[in-house]
């Protein structure tokens, strides 16, 4: 079963990066001049491996956060304005408490930082399940008002930043080291581990995301499971959201999470919802982004060209290549 | 910025929206809640262009727009009805690799990145009909579009007839309600689905095109959300062919509104939500109101069963 997982997550990436090979190819540059490009920009020195492990922790996080909500049957891609929000809540508290003591602002922030991407979270999800409405519908409608809504705030609110030429917000003055970022990403990873395999409510989560039907008739509140579920992946967003602007950005610019949108989704459907998986899935797209960097300067190839291979990657990681039940037959018992 | 500006600019608005609508329709009468709208209206819209710029002719943009998004959309039917992906992943997945296939090929095909102008020899020629300028209001208002805004107009009342009056619309309602069935009257449900869906390209292909070739330009995510839109409108109207034309109208007005009023000085990034707003709403009403009247039947049964209880 995990072999073919992994043979099948394997032949997505070689087929995608195949098409995206034949597309170089057909605008008539090297595909494999490109590649070696764009495997030099991410792993080839040091610093391109900084910058690889930086653009795959937030990836990491949001395809958790993906995760955790798909096993209760909630399809979570309203990350972008899970984002949106984080961020805005961010840099508000950041105005607001203009003066006080640095700790206290820090944590303010990362507080406020983790409701406003959980209430985004849990918008879709009660329309969901307390509704039945599409919650990708929802979610993909949130994602453009939250964007628009962020626009607006970051033009003509108290926290615009005045005489600049394009919109921004104003520069949140505290921050997070790069350090401390990647090691609370493992230690978070490893938390989530932990409390999925091996304690109750990991147990509820996973038991109501197989059969949420039989997990009511055994009298778990699924209801209320599904939700949280929702909780976390909100939370977990925030904390994506927490390291982006603390760590790196500092400043909510028009359209910042726009890149983001849909990658966690990718990884974590690459991954096949597994620990290891999502990792390395998540460490490809960070490759790829920070691979495309090096492309632009060395090549002619465009940067979006790592766009098309992640839509190929993504398309093709959705088809079971080796069907289970041909193999179950054969197999046969 | 008289109500008659704003109620043309409506329609023309309305027009691609419509037709992707009327596409997503058929497909949601098969049982297939097509998600991926927005990426086949996007490949649309892309080749329409591109097909304009390469043979220097309008209706052979058109075409190309729409066998591309055709071709697309076979991919999409084969996936999910013979491989059985996941319908959502798999029309999440179109859609990032339509945004991203769009994105890529503005750079080798044109030389430019973000965006694209065709000169304006390709724009899509709008009809100017006499007759119409008799009428007061209403001439007006629906003269001087494209030919395909008027089939847009006129295809909600071609799908209505198909689908209630004609032999292969009983096999698409038989489908729908239920597969087995449909099998066991011996309708070919297979080949049911993939020709709605065929159409759902084909018609997603005319609305891509006539979103980019009506401003004769295409830009990177031109569609911004219509395709979700368009599914809002088809909720909200139940699927029903005549209500979805005013659903589609209705947004259709609520994007020339905010045209007409951030040129008055309001903001135009909360101006901006308004379409989107409205699609939350559409998509979510239909629900409430479901909800809403099912409590208000129970309660009033409840209430009639203890009245009747205690006169005997």
């Amino acid at each position: 079963m995990r072999n073919r997982k992994v043979i099948n997550s394997v032949l997505a990436i070689m087929i995608a990066f195949i098409m995206g090979g034949l597309m170089v190819l057909l605008s008539g540059d090297s595909p494999l001049e490109t590649y070696s490009v764009l495997l030099k920009g991410s792993f080839g020195s040091l610093n391109a491996l900084k910058n690889t492990i930086r653009y795959s922790i937030p990836v990491v996080l949001l395809a958790y956060s993906f995760s955790v909500c798909n096993q209760c049957g909630y399809f979570n891609i309203s990350h972008e304005s899970q984002m949106y929000s984080a961020s805005l809540a961010i840099v508000m508290v950041s105005e607001l408490t203009q003066g006080w003591p640095s700790w206290l602002r820090l944590i303010l922030m990362m507080a406020a930082a983790c409701m406003a991407s959980i209430a985004a979270c849990m918008i879709p999800a009660a329309a969901k399940f307390g509704l039945g409405v599409s919650e990708v519908v929802v979610g993909v409608m949130m994602n453009y008002l939250m964007a628009y809504l962020t626009k607006h705030m970051i033009a003509f609110s108290f926290i615009a930043q005045p005489g600049s030429s394009s919109i921004m917000s104003l520069p949140v003055s505290e921050s997070v080291g790069a350090v401390s970022i990647t090691v609370s990403t493992v230690v978070i990873i490893l938390l989530y581990q932990f409390v999925m395999k091996k304690t109750i409510p990991g147990y509820r989560l996973s038991v109501v995301g197989r059969n949420p039907l039989f997990a009511n008739a055994s009298g778990l509140p699924s209801m209320r499971i599904m939700l949280s579920s929702a909780v976390v992946g909100g939370l977990l967003t925030g904390i994506c959201a927490i390291g982006e602007m603390l760590g790196y950005y500092h400043i909510i610019y028009s359209d910042f999470a726009v890149d983001i949108g849909f990658n966690g989704m990718t990884a974590a459907l690459l991954g096949a919802q597994n620990a290891i998986g999502m990792l390395l899935g998540s460490l490809l797209l960070g490759a790829l982004k920070s691979g495309s960097v090096l492309l632009t300067v060395v090549t002619s190839v465009p940067a979006e060209l790592v766009d098309c291979v992640k839509g190929f990657v993504m398309f093709f990681a959705t088809v079971t290549f080796i069907r289970s039940d041909v193999w179950m037959r054969k197999g046969g018992k | 910025m008289d109500i008659v500006t704003i109620l043309t600019v409506a329609v023309r608005h309305a027009g691609p929206v419509l037709l992707v609508a009327m596409g997503g329709l058929l497909a949601s009468r098969v049982n297939i809640f097509n998600l991926a709208l927005e990426g086949f209206m996007l490949i649309g819209a892309f080749s329409s262009i591109v097909g304009a710029f390469y043979t220097g002719n309008v209706w052979l943009g058109v075409l190309f727009g729409v066998l591309a998004s055709t071709l697309m959309i076979i991919i999409y039917a084969v996936f999910i009805i013979e491989l059985e992906v996941q319908p959502v992943v798999c029309a999440i997945s179109i859609i990032t690799l339509a945004s991203g296939l769009t994105r890529y090929l503005l750079n080798p095909v044109f030389g430019v990145s973000g965006r694209y102008v065709l000169s304006s020899e390709l724009a899509m020629p709008v009809v100017h009909m006499n007759w119409l300028e008799a009428i007061p209001v209403a001439g007006q208002i629906l003269n001087n579009h494209s030919l395909l805004v008027y089939f847009a107009l006129v295809l909600p009342f071609v799908l209505a007839f198909v689908i209630n009056k004609t032999k292969y619309g009983l096999d698409i309602r038989a489908v729908g309600m239920n597969e087995e069935a449909a099998v066991s009257a011996g309708i070919h449900v297979r080949k049911v689905k993939y020709s709605a869906l065929m159409i759902n390209g084909i018609l997603c292909g005319l609305g891509g095109a006539e979103l980019a070739l009506s401003v004769y330009m295409f830009n990177v995510g031109m569609t911004n959300g219509r395709g979700y839109t368009a599914l809002a409108a088809i909720t909200l109207a139940g699927c029903n062919p005549l209500l979805s034309l005013i659903t589609c109208l209705l947004f259709g007005f609520a994007e020339s509104l905010v045209v007409s009023l951030s040129g008055v000085g309001f903001s135009s990034y909360l101006l901006g939500m308004l379409p989107y707003a409205l699609a939350l709403v559409a998509a979510v009403a239909p629900q409430v109101a479901r909800r809403c009247i099912h409590f208000i039947k129970r309660k009033k049964s409840e209430t009639e069963m203890i009245s009747e209880y205690y006169r005997n």
